[in-house]
């Protein structure tokens, strides 16, 4: 005589756990790797490098695209009024001591380019110049 | 059960949408002929020959890939301003590899040459 075991269908409830899990993890994997950020206005390939300095905030951000156009904070400047624009900016500004630039410049911009733009930069007489770039062990955006 | 998982699922599309996993970082350069003006600081200058990092430097080529080379050569002065120079087709990338290398090989103080806007 053969006995039949019935076993009772698992609820919806119970078959929903594994997936809630895997959730959870993906979530807590976000919160704790990721940084919440405004997204960049100018999408561009970022160098990437060992610098181990944090990207510092500053208040003025150029950014050169592949195609040679130059963004300041977001708004596209022609490279003969970049160094007025920029002059202006900096007595807005008008902090005592000379403001921080990050230059964001496309990884495939032409290296006499970012020179280019340094050498304007340099007329203006003010701040610091810092590339930005992206880590090693970073992902590309 | 139910309304748990929809509020997980909005909060996990929403760490999904705002958050970066990139580092970002930065690499300072500073302006080489502020430096350059005073007679008092050693400079050595190189140009960025090739797009795979070999440069020209005090009439010698050097490949940035052959780490012992090149801190061989940076450890002539070590505590120089290094003034890095670039060919017209190098990429803005090969110009950042190359100050990594020089910093990996123990040079200090690194700038890009300006070029003239």
């Amino acid at each position: 005589m053969t006995v039949e075991l019935r076993q009772n269908p698992p609820s919806s409830d119970t078959q929903l756990i594994p997936l809630i899990n895997v959730v959870f993890l993906m979530l807590a994997f976000f919160m704790i790797a990721g940084q919440i950020q405004r997204p960049d206005s100018v999408v561009l390939e970022t160098p990437i490098s060992e610098s181990e300095s944090d990207r510092q905030s500053s208040p003025i951000t150029i950014a050169v695209t592949k195609d040679e156009r130059i963004f300041v904070n977001g708004t596209l400047v022609l490279q003969e009024e970049l160094v007025n624009h920029i002059s202006e900016m900096s007595d807005e500004i008008g902090s005592p001591s000379s403001p921080t630039i990050l230059l964001r410049a496309d990884a495939r911009l032409a290296a006499v380019r970012t020179r280019a733009i340094l050498g304007a930069l340099r007329e203006t007489g003010i701040g610091e110049v810092s590339l930005a770039t992206l880590h090693t062990s970073g992902f590309r955006e | 059960m139910v309304p748990l998982v929809d509020v997980v699922f909005i909060l996990l599309l929403f760490f999904m949408l705002t958050t970066s996993i990139a580092k970002e970082k930065q690499l300072p350069v500073g302006y080489s002929t502020a430096t350059t003006s005073s007679t008092e600081v050693v400079t050595r200058e190189l140009v960025i020959e090739t797009e795979d990092g070999v440069i020209s430097a005090e009439g010698q080529r050097i490949s940035t890939h052959d780490a012992k080379k090149l801190a061989a050569w940076v450890g002539l002065d070590a505590d120089a301003i290094y003034i890095v120079d670039t060919q017209s087709q190098i990429s803005t990338q090969a110009l950042v590899t190359v100050l990594d290398r020089l910093s990996d090989a123990g040079a200090t103080q690194l700038m890009v040459k300006e070029d003239q806007p």
